[in-house]
């Protein structure tokens, strides 16, 4: 263990070397250290934020946040109505809402596809669900609706022939067009297109919506029978409370929250994670060659500094721990920095101009806890960077230091 | 009177087979407390040579060398480098200050490694720096002193923890001549009035006649009795 004079000198000759080492090349190692903080946080949260986006648009347009539906060989959930009211019971749960399946095929002119249809009541889907903010045509369904259908742009198609993403659509349907759709029992009924909405998830734009108050009408045998209930939580996190209190007021449905339901998504964020890693990991050891190489630069021109120290009697533990003080030093203000630049630039900047991806915009995510490991790593690689040079520098013969 | 040092069949060799370079060959000589030596010598007969393994700075290929009468040739470095703090003083040729400190901070720099109190380490660099009319560059940092000034804080530095023998490397080597003069009368002085006992190397005839003893050179080996 270093004794008390060790530490002093080290920290009398660390302080000094921060204080009056070249303003210059001081400044330039502090935002050196920076840049990759900075660099070191950009990538991933980068990624965080598009994984992030994909399991918004999974519960905004897909599961919410805890999905019901039958269990075993039932197809419907009978009596819904005692299990939304005791979902809307909980002062926690924000809303919850229904969806029948009342249609199974969509045709438009000579195309004609499977996809399907659901009934749901406007105004609680509305609230559990954000998909009537993604209209990019029309408008979404009022209650009182009849023979009105809501599109996603994956049956609609509206003109984009050119992606091929659309290419299995309908191709050409717009807001106002006449859509033919086959309900269960097998009835058509035309529906005139009201609106035509687009998701990030191609999934969820494979969807069509008519209102309950059309499929009581058309489908009787469905009425008072749903598909699934969707519920939405009021903060991410609670989903199992809920699923714990409804259960038990309700067995023999089956309650999944949206991160057990979203396996699919799961690969996708799964992938990008492993993405994220590796791309932290490479920050990682360019950050530690650099830290390394500049510190090793700054020793080398410190050779002859360390050799005279060394010969005037000062211990080599003063010597190497005075240069990981001063890394020390130099790290947790390029983290300083390197987290102003990180909020005060690159945050707003993505704020205002989010990276377009398929899935949507994408914002960048960053935990405290990251924050808080990445910072503690560049600190902990200047300080090893700086050791090993140092010390390898305290062992090299006395006379060869000196002069050298 | 006692002997300070005695150096005793003292060889170094650089290199070896072929390209070995015998820098030093079998020297033997002793220096009493209070001297004051010069080691004299043409460029390449092993003058610094001598001083580093007297002064503990390498290690010599053969024979050895008594400080206080207790061999420390083949000490360990830690407790080499301890005697160099306590006991031995070192001033080179090229002014070997550290530029990140004041001259006062590089003359009590040695004094905080032995664990002094801060105050007791400056008071003493004050005091040291008086003696060789420095204190008014006190806070200045090396590239603002001269030559001469820089050789004399380095005198200081050296002598901050007493040393019983300090080192002199060319002192005088980078200098013109009224600051060698400076720095000669300082180390004449700090013998005289301090006792400590040094040895100096310089190739410049006129220095011997601050010295009491000279040791004197030729190709590795003393060319005429110490005397």
């Amino acid at each position: 263990m270093a004794g008390a004079p060790t530490l002093r000198v080290a920290g009398f000759l660390g302080s000094r070397g921060i204080t009056r080492a070249n303003r210059g090349i001081t400044v330039l190692t502090v935002v050196m250290m920076a840049v990759i903080y900075a660099e070191l946080l950009f990538v991933p949260s980068l990624i965080q934020g598009a994984n992030d986006r994909i399991e918004f648009e999974l519960r905004a347009y897909v599961t919410s946040s805890i999905t019901i539906s039958p269990s075993g060989s039932d197809l419907t959930i009978e009596d819904p109505g005692s299990l939304l009211a005791s979902a809307r019971e909980d002062p926690e749960d924000s809303s919850a809402t229904a969806t029948v399946l009342a249609g199974n095929q969509v045709s438009h002119a000579n195309r004609t596809d499977s996809w399907p249809v659901l009934a749901i009541d406007p105004t609680s889907y509305a609230r559990t669900f954000t998909t009537p903010k993604a209209l990019i045509a029309g408008s979404f369904l009022s209650p009182g609706a009849t023979d009105q259908i809501v599109l996603g742009l994956g049956i609609a198609g509206d003109d984009r022939t050119q992606s091929s993403t659309y290419g299995a659509s309908l191709q050409t349907v717009k807001v106002g067009d006449p859509v033919t759709v086959t309900l269960l029992g097998g009835r058509t009924h035309v529906f005139t297109v009201r609106g035509i909405y687009k998701t990030g998830l191609s999934d969820a734009n494979d969807r069509a919506f008519i209102s309950t108050a059309t499929a009581d009408s058309l489908v009787p045998f469905l009425k008072g029978k749903v598909s699934s209930i969707y519920v939405k939580t009021k903060h991410i996190g609670q989903e199992q409370a809920v699923i714990d209190r409804l259960h038990h007021l309700r067995p023999g449905v089956e309650y999944q929250s949206w991160q057990a339901l979203g396996a699919r998504i799961k690969d996708i964020t799964g992938s990008f994670n492993i993405i994220k890693s590796i791309l932290n990991a490479v920050s990682l050891v360019v950050a530690v060659i650099v830290v390394f190489i500049v510190t090793y630069v700054d020793l080398i021109n410190k050779r002859r500094t360390i050799g005279i120290e060394r010969a005037i009697g000062i211990s080599g533990p003063s010597i190497t721990l005075s240069y990981m003080l001063k890394a020390a030093v130099f790290a947790v203000f390029g983290v300083a920095l390197g987290i102003g630049l990180f909020y005060g630039v690159a945050l707003p900047a993505v704020r205002h101009h989010p990276f377009e991806f398929p899935i949507g915009p994408v914002y960048l995510s960053v935990t405290s806890g990251e924050i808080r490991s990445d910072a503690l790593i560049l600190v902990v690689v200047a300080v090893v960077g700086a050791a090993l040079p140092a010390w390898r520098a305290t062992r090299t013969r006395l006379l060869d230091a000196i002069w050298g | 009177m006692t002997a300070a040092i005695e150096v005793r069949e003292l060889s170094r060799t650089y290199g070896s087979g072929d390209i070995a370079v015998r820098a030093l060959r079998e020297v033997s000589f002793e220096v009493s407390v209070g001297d004051m030596v010069c080691i004299m010598g043409k460029s390449g007969s092993g003058k610094s040579t001598l001083l580093r393994q007297v002064g503990l700075l390498d290690m010599p290929t053969s024979g050895s060398v008594l400080l206080d009468g207790r061999d420390v040739t083949a000490m360990k470095e830690s407790l080499r480098r301890r005697l160099r703090l306590e006991r031995l003083g070192y001033v080179f040729q090229e002014f070997a200050l550290l530029p990140e400190l004041t001259a006062e901070e590089n003359v009590y720099l040695p004094a905080l490694m032995l664990g002094r109190p801060r105050a007791e380490c400056r008071a003493r660099a004050a005091e040291l720096l008086g003696m060789l009319d420095l204190e008014e560059r006190a806070r200045h940092r090396p590239s603002e002193l001269s030559g001469g000034e820089q050789q004399r804080v380095a005198i200081a530095r050296a002598l901050v923890n007493r040393p019983v023998v300090l080192f002199a490397d060319e002192p005088t080597g980078n200098l013109d001549t009224a600051s060698s003069e400076l720095v000669m009368e300082s180390l004449a002085r700090t013998n005289r009035e301090l006792e400590v006992t040094i040895l100096f190397v310089s190739h410049d005839p006129d220095h011997r006649r601050y010295a009491n003893k000279v040791v004197q050179l030729r190709d590795g080996r003393l060319s005429e009795p110490v005397g």
